[in-house]
């Protein structure tokens, strides 16, 4: 059987407000209605049931309010689980600290061993580019008393070699490392290789320092010093006298090399055709790619 | 300033009148950790059960959004458990029938929305105005108004057929 819908809701609603369960949990207790609303409820049996309705709702939310031990109990168990759940989010706190730590560690230490790297290995390739059986191969010139450094694990390719090579002969014959090599200016307003203030000592040492014999080769700074001696001293007689001397060498690499400077060197002195024929020469000639490029950008020059 | 241990109290009793069973000991503990931590900026413009029943709404409503969002990643295919009881074990039958009435009630206030059941708890089942209703759920006392009336019509057809609480049980008054 269905209930009547209640003609007039808004009654019904005041009377609902009115009832207030919660406070009172009576209808008839201390509830003031007015003739209207007391006509309503007598004739309006949807108005009565959702009255009974609403008294039994409030009847049964109250019948199961927890008691205060309940609430005693439930705070001893939050509390336990504030403690375990403290113990597990300070450990999701740290985690995500402790992996970035981690990696920043890790990134410094990579970035260290790679600049220490970078440092332990630079004089290895100076020493290298200094080595004559680094530089002169299978080229003509007698073998090194001495054992040649270990090679690198990764073979460079021929072209960078014979790079590497050339700016070690003509950064030799200044007695600095290539990476010194600069262009300067001399009177004759003619362009010569000139040597600036070496950053990093002749690795010539290192052999005597290990015992063993001097070594004569391309990039070694000793066989290149009287010249370079001469030119810093201004006497380019001697300086002249010095690459003739290389210039009769049997390793091509250093004899090319000689004879490039020298040709440079007349042309600073204004004789031009000796230098024209030896550079010439050389471009055709030359032992290594870098001294016929070098030639050839003279002969540019020249002309 | 009113101690923890009575903060405790009042958040423990308003969750379960909001929350009914469903994860109310979760609820419980977020609620109150809230309110215990938050009790030193109570400054006592409200009635502190006001100021209990705002944290308890805002975090059903909260946990209701949560769980809407859960519940599109993920089917339920059971009702899970129910929280530990205390002391609801079966002393007497009174207490079981009780008990059971209270159970079916809950389960007709989750039916409803999360606004809507919170208007009808905090002004049929606890008694507050709908002045202090309104300013705890943030909202103007007309639109508590009209929450309340679908509320309640919401309620009548869910527990329509109740053997307590229904229409035909109603129309036999009890005893108070």
């Amino acid at each position: 059987m269905s209930l009547p819908t209640c003609p007039d809701p808004r009654i019904a609603e005041q009377l609902l407000d009115l009832a207030q369960f919660a406070r009172r949990r009576s209808l008839a207790r201390a509830v003031q209605l007015s003739s209207e609303q007391a006509w309503h409820l007598e004739s309006c049996a949807s108005c009565r049931v959702s009255l009974e309705r609403a008294r039994r709702l409030v009847s049964a939310h109250h019948s199961v309010q927890p008691s205060d031990a309940e609430v005693s109990a439930a705070r001893v168990r939050f509390a336990q689980r504030s403690l375990r759940q403290g113990a597990r989010t300070r450990w999701r706190r740290l985690l995500p600290r402790a992996i970035t730590a981690g990696l920043v560690l890790g990134l410094v230490a990579g970035a260290a061993a790679q600049i220490a790297v970078r440092r332990w290995a630079a004089p290895k390739d100076a020493a290298r580019l200094y080595t004559p059986a680094a530089h002169a191969g299978g080229a003509a010139g007698p073998r090194p008393a001495i054992a040649s450094p270990p090679e690198p694990a990764v073979e460079p390719r021929a072209q960078d070699k014979d790079k590497d090579k050339d700016e070690a002969e003509v950064a030799g014959a200044r007695g600095e490392t290539p990476h010194d090599v600069r262009i300067a200016h001399v009177p004759s307003s003619r362009r010569v290789w000139a040597p600036i203030r070496p950053r990093v000592a002749a690795p010539a040492a290192a052999p005597a320092a290990e015992g063993l014999e001097p070594r004569l080769g391309v990039g070694d700074a000793a066989t290149w010093e009287p010249v370079a001696a001469a030119l810093r001293a201004g006497d380019t007689s001697a300086a002249e006298s010095a690459l003739n001397r290389l210039a009769a060498l049997n390793d091509a690499r250093t004899r090319d090399a000689a004879r490039l400077a020298r040709a440079q060197l007349w042309l600073s002195r204004g004789r031009a055709t000796p230098a024209r024929d030896e550079l010439q020469d050389l471009a055709a000639t030359g032992a290594t790619l870098t001294i016929r490029a070098r030639a050839r950008d003279a002969l540019e020059t020249r002309r | 300033m009113p101690t923890p241990e009575a903060v405790f109290g009042l958040v423990y009793r308003q969750m379960r009148a909001l929350a009914g069973h469903r994860e109310f000991d979760d609820l419980a503990q977020i609620a109150a950790e809230q309110a215990i931590r938050a009790l030193p900026g109570f400054a006592g413009r409200s009635k502190l059960s006001t100021w209990t029943f705002r944290i308890c709404h805002l975090t059903v409503l909260k946990h209701d959004r949560w769980y809407r969002r859960w519940l599109r990643r993920f089917t339920l295919t059971d009702d899970g458990e129910l929280p530990d009881r205390g002391d609801d074990g079966p002393s007497h039958e009174g207490r079981l029938v009780d008990v059971e009435r209270a159970r079916r009630l809950h389960t007709a206030l989750e039916a409803l929305s999360a606004r809507r059941r919170a208007v009808l708890v905090m002004h049929d089942l606890e008694g507050l105005s709908i002045d202090e209703v309104a300013e705890i759920v943030g909202a103007r006392p007309i639109a508590v108004r009209s929450r309340l009336r679908d509320a309640r019509a919401a309620l009548a057809r869910e527990l329509a057929a109740d053997p307590y609480f229904g229409d035909e049980a109603c129309r036999r008054k009890e005893p108070p």
